[in-house]
């Protein structure tokens, strides 16, 4: 199939579909994953402060960030 | 907050999106949008790759295009992102322009990686080489150098505050590059050919190798702002992580643990 | 408040406008090791060394290549239109080459005027487009198959049709 596609050129067109594919599932990888961490770590940060105290401290990180 | 409302109105509508709460909402609202339309682009430009006519010349190597080209123009556009949001942090102090340029970088370090290995990938057959020192393909390794060089100078501080504003210059100073990057093969003699889309007067490409062209590249650059507004979400939520546990360590009575990762915005 | 982003947008703007002229300076400056190939008017020209390698670009001119001795040197003239340099070369050509064809040769001139090469690499056009529309283009006359094509993008269904038969994917592009 990959020689009807792309004659004898298919051993350079296939690796560049290839990396491509590599660079963008890597990208969206890296960045949902780091996403799905902090979610984590910050959930259980403010469950561990509670009540009064972590919705003072949450306000005084939006002010800052 | 309370400074913010006191500020004039100008500056109140250009710092619109400066409040986190607000652009963390506006971005999950976007996002599943964002992603669709990237994913639509991008099967319908593969299809039209995989089926759009060999070239009279290059035959079937040219397919390598639609993935070379979109990838050469992100690392452009990418980069002119990065410039902008740095000169925007630099005269404005805005605070999502930093996290959009450290946010970023990568991204582009990625795509201009990718842009040279596939043409090298193409040009080995074409050409009869992997590589030139020609003026296009070593303007776009400095590119690549550029990016790595804004991604080290951003988390080589310790105050990070410091670490972002020697980014921007940095990036700033970079700019320069893309012009050259762009018109190199107009300016000098080189291997490369020179642009056949962004030319005067008509594209020199049939509308059949055309419309898949820039349809991956549509697809490309959906993809970009998609992945650039996760990014600045995981910077937003890693910089309210460390104002957390710096409050936290300070009311246990640890001094100092309060003076990192606090940009300091004091004018607006 | 004001007056200081002001300030700031003028530093900025100032400096970048700096930087702009030093890096136009210091391109210009250096252009003659920026341009990757020279042209064969300016190598007839100059007066250039006999061991002194530098790469030669052009197109190579129609009915100029020959196969000569073992078959794999072969010879051919590099032209601009004004002027052609005779290139001698053993060793593979990439699949572009060909007559009509732009190419880039790397060596040096030999006491015959002959640029001895050790490099051919082929350099093509910023044109793209189906075989048929190449050879549509080429049998009306409004294309000599070298330099650009008028309208490329804009030569239609018709033209298509004109040369009979959808061939598909014609496999005469590759010789």
């Amino acid at each position: 199939m990959g020689n009807e596609l792309f004659g004898e050129y298919a051993a350079y067109v296939w690796p560049s579909y290839g990396l491509t594919l590599l660079v963008m599932v890597g990208l969206l990888a890296v960045s949902l994953t780091r996403l799905k961490r902090l979610k984590r770590d910050l959930r259980a940060l403010e469950q561990a402060q509670g009540g009064r105290r972590r919705r003072r401290s949450a306000a005084d990180a939006d002010e800052e960030a | 907050m309370s400074t913010q409302a006191a500020a004039p109105r100008k500056t109140r509508s250009l710092h619109r999106f400066a409040n986190p709460g607000r652009f963390l909402r506006l971005a999950d609202a976007t996002l599943p949008w964002l992603w669709m339309a990237c994913a639509l682009a991008l099967a319908v430009g593969l299809v039209g790759a995989f089926t759009a006519p060999v070239d009279y010349q290059q035959g079937a190597s040219v397919r390598i295009m639609y993935v070379h080209v979109p990838a050469a123009w992100l690392a452009m556009f990418t980069y002119t992102t990065i410039a902008v949001a740095s000169a925007v942090a630099l005269v404005w102090r805005h605070p999502l322009a930093d996290l959009a340029a450290r946010a970023a970088s990568p991204v582009g370090a990625s795509f201009t990686l990718l842009c040279l290995v596939t043409g090298s990938l193409w040009g080995k057959p074409m050409w009869g080489t992997w590589w030139v020192w020609d003026a296009r393909l070593t303007s776009v390794l400095v590119l690549f150098f550029l990016y790595l060089g804004h991604m080290a100078i951003a988390n080589a501080f310790d105050d990070a505050g410091r670490g972002r504003r020697a980014a921007a210059i940095l990036a700033l100073v970079g700019f320069v590059n893309v012009p050259i990057i762009k018109f190199s093969v107009d300016w000098w003699n080189t291997l490369h050919q020179t642009a056949s889309v962004s030319r005067i007067g008509a594209p020199a490409i049939h509308s059949s190798m055309l419309w898949p062209l820039l349809t991956m590249a549509l697809g490309f650059t959906l993809f970009f702002a998609a992945i650039l507004l996760v990014r600045m979400k995981n910077e937003l939520l890693g910089q309210r992580l460390r104002n957390l546990r710096a409050a936290s360590l300070q009311r246990r009575g640890e001094p100092g643990a309060a003076a990192t990762g606090q940009p300091a915005h004091a004018e607006s | 408040m004001r007056s200081r982003k002001k300030k700031r947008l003028s530093l900025l703007a100032c400096g970048m406008l700096a930087l702009a002229g030093a890096a136009a300076l210091t391109l210009s400056a250096f252009e003659d090791n920026i341009v990757f190939f020279h042209g064969p008017t300016e190598v007839v020209q100059k007066d250039i060394p006999l061991d002194r390698r530098f790469r030669l670009g052009g197109l190579v001119q129609e009915g100029s290549v020959e196969k000569v001795g073992d078959g794999a040197t072969v010879t051919f003239k590099v032209t601009d239109g004004a002027n052609a340099v005779p290139v001698r070369y053993r060793g593979i050509l990439p699949d572009l080459f060909r007559e009509g064809q732009g190419v880039v040769t790397h060596g040096s001139l030999n006491r015959q005027g002959v640029f001895v090469a050790d490099e051919v690499l082929a350099k093509h056009d910023e044109n793209y487009m189906p075989p048929e529309v190449a050879q549509a283009l080429k049998k009306s006359g409004r294309w000599e198959g070298d330099g650009p094509i008028p309208g490329a993008a804009e030569a239609d269904a018709a033209d298509t049709d004109a040369i009979n038969g959808k061939s598909g994917l014609d496999t005469s592009y590759t010789n």
